[in-house]
């Protein structure tokens, strides 16, 4: 039953959508109560999932694969490539719980991104269309465990969103969806690159075993094995190509960057601005709290899954790029004028933390990455869906051309407020939480006996926090407080107070957000095995090079 | 875990509950002026007054854990949310509730009716809920979030009125401070739990006794500590956000800048004291001397009746900090209780005058200055000030000369010499305390003439003048002691309950008690010639620091942010778009090659063809000798070349 409810997320968007299909473009209701009552499903069944399954009796036992559950396996293509060797690709998708626990997150931000959907009037079929696909392809994305599947979906993301952006955005939005496009694509080519050389170097079993046939496959429990690579396999070595490089730092690097890219870190992030500004806000909501998350994910279960030994001898190069995010991004955020530019560089922070934990190669630096995923999914969509509320209402995001919203609104104040407050930090909200675990894996990195990175990362970070806490306090004290002024309209009744719908909307985020932050353990417990893996993994060098 | 219901158990989840279902009671979105739904949360909180009380009074002098559960667990360590009987502030949350319940029933007359006050009460209960979370914390891991709690209740309190931005910028200046301190408690937090895997108060101590902590990891995490400390006591380099934090209602001066809040960094410093180093308090108490004394002389020249009493705290809160750093923290415990009843019995006085005058200006007259005749008249306020008064400066029979007399001796008992600055400072502290107490009696209740007042009948109603009236009352000796002249007497004994035994008490001696009696005087007659021969400098009354913050700090950091936003725009993404540009131009080149080289020269070739074509029928003209002349020479041709080539 499991594995059903895990294919059924990827499947029935699809499956909806070529329902849709034949149905008018004119009735623009069944399209969206369609699509919202498909998301709403997929949250009721993660959240099963989620609570019905003892994930926290899963216990981490040696292996990557005693940490999966429900895995589908079915072969799919096999590709001879002359007498000797073959290709062999599955469908094979499973879950552990960190990526369960990112569906169960991107369901919910999918159901309030088609509940903001519902206002939008134009090209509707199109959209729902496109949204249904991005949707499939995002939990593709997240539950296979082969990675031609895996790159198959990361691709396939791209070109809805595309579209999104480029059809439904603000008036810079060719530029910004072909930027989003060429940036992504060209991430894409990297970890295609990548993929292919670690498919070349694979084998199901070594040749003297099977008479010299090689079958090769990019199977992650496969490539996880050192005992699954071929012999002479470049991927293994450390032969130097250049600059000191040997061929397997030169593919993680190449890999990490087409992720961090999607990531986004410094200095790769400049798309997203871009991007967040000209998207319409379901469409934001989205890339912020789902597609971000992709890269995190790749991150975690490539970069740092399939070349550990690499990563751990790098983790100061990528701490430092996620310290140096949290701060730089932090003070970008702090100079923007326009509240969804601060909202996504302030993103481009919190995403920072992500990296940061990870690069501490401890587990509770794994804990604390994850937990800020699904913080940031949650807080983030919010923070969007507040700008978008502002514009919707007063006609400009301009901080400076809004002052005293206060005076029209003071509940729509008052949930900005619970927001920004809940994003900077507010213990018994999640983001504290999931920024407490990374800075406590940091200053044990940096302060153990074999210290991987100084000092300076931490106070780095926390500087990033001050920061943080400054733009929001100060778009806070601009835009809501004060004497009322909009340099939109003369006109004193200009911004309404936001309706009811409007409202309730922002209540499964804030209410998840505060469950997270107040019972941390319901996420926390089940995160355990696969911290236990990330923890074993990192610190037991467990695939040295093959060469002596 | 939970311990056995007893009652002092159930009354102290009652004293948490209650505010925080006030809290979300008035969070409910009804839009309403109507008195019940504000009373509703009003009999609440009298009922979490009540509750503190019976707590306090059935509590034990031992400390006791009530309760404890998991809050963030990971396998190395957790953090635990819990409920703690610290008999040493158990005091301090019946102090609060009772403020706090002053407090709302003064705000209901102060504010008037005005349409959104409950937003107000709403932010007003999260403090005092935030306020005892902090305070019967097991461990660091609550008490940062009672901590941060209290810090946004402080911030949207602060910036209630939303008329103008200067409340707005005064409340992201205190919450901005407080960050700091925030960032300090959070790696303090980090650091033990790594060290130890716990953040419990007591096990922290236990494991500080037995020496379980590197020193290393001790310097960071008590630098933390003192961070956190001075940011939430406004003490200097990061004290500029009190006095700008007047610009809030009066009442919320008076319970949370005054009161609670403000002492909070003090709790911190008494509940972790074990794991501070030699080094850590000497600091503080450098530190804190320097901002006592630097505050006592601002608080004496101060022209704004709120930024003096704003500036009385940080000095106060100061002295305490230095008498802790020195080990008496029998003696700034008792001095920070004395120090909230009469300190928020004199914010609450002063908020009636300014309700009186329209605004809290202490030079001009006609406005708060000289309001003699009109205090004739209101003899329980004129009675409570002097009162409040003598407690401030330290006076006999009030509960602040009896933790002034401790502190005093404990500083003579820590073996310092007169060589050391600060030592005077101990000494003068209280001496410009009183002096600048006696300046604000003669100025406010001393002078004015009757025209001055004419034309304002207003008058404070019952609700107000009593609040300030009680806390006078609360502000006499008996509060600490059942002898007006020995500090050690305090009461827990006597009724047989847990009192706040904290620390060391010295026996009072004769000798202490009038030299703290003529400190006492001294400082009046310093006030009195001020106030005669009217000294002024104008100049203390100028924010200086703060606008050394703006143009040193703060201005630079926003222009670093323009910077590298500039940056991020201009250089990194132009560069990126330059490369995308010079893609397409490429393109460009291409697509002209394409054309005009390649497919141009397709072109030429044809065109050569076809012109070549008449001139090449011109050599068939069917003679034999011709062809073979032509290819003899195609030939010869071929092999020169290939004759070449070999060669």
């Amino acid at each position: 039953m499991e594995k059903i409810v895990l294919n059924a997320f990827i499947f029935l968007p699809l499956v909806l959508a070529l329902g849709l299909i034949p149905v008018s473009a004119e009735r623009k209701n069944v399209f969206r109560a369609a699509v919202v009552l498909l998301c709403l499903i997929q949250f009721f069944l993660s959240t099963w999932l989620w609570l019905m399954v003892g994930w926290s009796e899963v216990k981490y036992s040696g292996g990557f694969e005693s940490i999966l559950l429900f895995q589908t396996h079915l072969p799919w293509i096999e590709l001879s490539l002359g007498h000797q060797s073959a290709i062999q690709i599955n469908y094979h998708i499973g879950a552990d719980a960190s990526a369960m626990l990112l569906v169960w997150m991107s369901s919910l931000v999918f159901f309030v991104a088609a509940l903001s959907s519902w206002k939008l009037n134009e090209k509707v079929k199109s959209y729902f269309l496109l949204f249904l696909v991005l949707n499939a392809s995002v939990m593709g994305c997240f539950l296979s465990l082969d990675l031609f599947l895996f790159f198959l979906f990361f691709e396939f993301m791209l070109l809805p969103m595309y579209f999104l952006i480029g059809i439904w955005g603000g008036p810079r939005r060719h530029y910004a969806s072909i930027k989003f496009f060429l940036y992504t694509l060209f991430g894409s080519l990297l970890v295609l690159g990548v993929l292919v050389l670690l498919l070349l170097s694979s084998t199901l079993a070594q040749p003297e075993y099977t008479g010299g046939v090689v079958v090769h496959s990019l199977d992650l429990r496969v490539l996880m094995q050192k005992g699954n690579y071929l012999k002479d396999a470049v991927v293994m070595s450390d032969q130097v190509l250049f600059a000191g490089l040997s061929v397997r730092e030169v593919a993680f690097w190449l890999l990490s960057i087409g992720l961090l890219i999607k990531l986004p870190a410094v200095p790769f992030h400049t798309w997203l601005p871009d991007a967040h500004v000209e998207a319409a806000t379901p469409v934001s909501v989205l890339l912020a709290g789902v597609l971000l998350k992709v890269g995190a994910f790749g991150l975690m279960r490539l970069s740092f899954g399939l070349f550990p030994d690499v990563a751990m001898a790098n983790a100061h190069i990528l701490a430092a790029l996620g310290a140096v995010a949290i701060l730089y991004t932090a003070w970008v955020a702090l100079a923007q004028n326009d509240l969804k530019a601060m909202i996504a560089y302030a993103s481009v922070s919190h995403m920072g933390f992500v990296l940061l934990g990870l690069s501490t190669g401890s587990s509770v630096g794994f804990s604390g990455a994850v937990f800020q995923m699904l913080s940031h999914g949650l807080l983030s969509a919010g923070l969007f869906l507040i700008a978008g509320v502002v514009k919707e209402q007063a006609g400009t995001r301009e901080i400076s051309g809004l002052g005293g919203l206060f005076h029209r609104s003071p509940g729509f104040t008052a949930l900005a407020v619970l927001l920004f407050f809940a994003s900077l930090g507010l213990p018994g909200f999640s983001a504290f939480v999931a920024e407490f675990l990374v800075l406590t894996g940091a200053f044990s990195a940096a302060t153990g006996p074999l210290p991987i990175f100084g000092l300076w990362v931490p106070v780095l970070a926390l500087a990033g926090l001050l920061v943080g806490a400054g733009y929001f306090i100060w778009a806070l004290q601009r835009l809501f407080f004060g004497p009322y002024f909009n340099v939109v309209t003369e006109e004193i009744t200009r911004f309404k107070a936001p309706g009811l719908q409007d409202k309730l909307i922002f209540f499964p985020l804030v209410f998840f957000s505060l469950l997270a932050g107040l019972f941390p353990s319901l996420w926390l417990d089940p995160l355990q095995a696969g911290s236990d893996w990330f923890f074993a993994l990192m610190n037991s060098a467990s695939m040295p090079s093959l060469t002596p | 875990m939970i311990a056995v219901m007893d009652l002092t158990f159930l009354m102290l989840i009652c004293t948490l509950a209650l505010p925080l279902i006030s809290f979300l009671w008035l969070c409910l979105p009804v839009t309403a002026t109507r008195k019940p739904y504000l009373h509703v949360a009003g009999i609440l909180n009298g009922l979490a007054g009540f509750s503190s009380l019976v707590y306090f009074l059935s509590s034990g002098s031992r400390l006791y854990r009530y309760a404890s559960w998991e809050w963030i667990k990971v396998k190395a360590w957790n953090l635990q949310f819990g409920l703690v009987h610290y008999p040493e502030t158990a005091f301090l949350v019946f102090t609060v509730s009772l403020l706090s319940l002053f407090v709302w029933i003064y705000s209901l007359a102060y504010l008037g009716v005005k349409e959104d006050r409950h937003r107000y009460f709403r932010h007003l209960s999260l403090f005092i809920f935030g306020m005892q979370w902090l305070l019967v914390a097991p461990g660091l891991g609550q008490f940062f979030m009672g901590w941060e709690l209290i810090g946004i209740a402080s911030y949207l309190l602060i910036g209630f009125y939303r008329e103008t931005l200067d409340e707005a910028s005064a409340a992201s200046s205190a919450f901005m401070h407080n960050r700091v301190g925030d960032l300090g408690l959070l790696t303090a937090v980090s650091i033990l739990l790594l060290a130890g895997g716990t953040a419990d108060f007591t096990a922290l101590s236990d494991l500080a006794s037995e020496g379980m902590y590197a020193e290393s990891l001790l310097v960071i995490a008590g630098f933390g500590f003192v961070i956190a400390s001075l940011a939430k006591s406004a003490q200097f380099p990061l004290h500029a956000w009190l006095p700008a934090a007047m610009a809030g209602p009066t009442p919320i001066s008076a319970l949370i800048h005054a009161a609670t809040l403000v002492v909070s960094g003090i709790v911190l410093l008494l509940r972790i004291k074990p794991l501070l180093l030699p080094i850590h308090l000497d600091l503080l108490y450098g530190i804190a001397g320097l901002t006592a004394l630097m505050a006592a002389v601002m608080a004496l020249f101060q022209t704004d009746l709120k930024k003096l009493l704003a500036w009385s705290t940080i000095s106060q809160l100061g002295w305490m900090i230095m008498a802790l750093s020195k080990g008496g923290e029998y003696a700034s415990l008792q001095h920070l209780y004395a120090h909230a009843y009469f300190k928020s019995g004199l914010f609450l006085l002063a908020g009636i005058f300014i309700l009186f005058a329209q605004h809290a200006e202490l030079n001009e007259p006609g406005s708060i200055r000289g309001l003699k005749p009109w205090l004739l008249n209101h003899k329980v306020l004129r009675w409570s000030g002097i009162v409040l008064l003598c407690a401030l400066s330290g006076f006999p029979l009030t509960a602040a000369f009896l933790s002034k007399e401790q502190i005093l001796m404990g500083f003579a008992a820590s073996h310092q010499t007169w060589s050391d600055p600060l030592y005077w400072i101990s000494f003068l502290v209280p001496l410009l305390t009183a002096a600048y107490a006696a300046r604000l009696y003669f100025t406010v209740f001393h002078t004015g003439s009757e025209e001055l007042l004419l034309g304002k009948t207003w008058k404070a109603t019952a609700s107000l003048w009593m609040i300030p009236f009680l806390l006078a009352l609360f502000s006499l000796f008996p509060l600490l002691s059942l002898n007006p002249f020995e500090g050690t007497k305090n009461w827990g004994p006597v009724l047989g309950f847990g009192f706040y035994q904290a620390g060391n008490p010295i026996p009072a001696s004769t000798q202490w008690l009038l030299i703290s009696l003529a400190l006492t005087l001294s400082g009046w007659i310093v006030g009195f010639l001020l106030f005669r021969f009217n000294l002024q400098l104008p100049f203390l009354n100028r924010r200086y620091w703060t606008e050394h913050l703006q143009a040193g700090l703060i201005r630079p950091v926003f222009a670093a942010g323009r910077g590298f936003s500039f940056a991020d725009r201009r250089i990194l993404d132009a560069g990126i778009e330059t490369l995308s540009r010079s893609v397409v131009v490429l393109a460009h080149v291409f697509k002209l090659v394409d054309r005009h080289l390649i497919d141009g020269g397709l072109r030429l070739f044809n065109k050569a063809l076809y012109h070549a074509g008449p001139w090449g029928a011109t050599t068939s003209e069917g003679k034999l000798q011709g062809y073979l002349a032509r290819t003899a020479l195609v030939l010869m041709v071929l092999v020169g070349l290939v004759m070449m080539y070999l060669d």
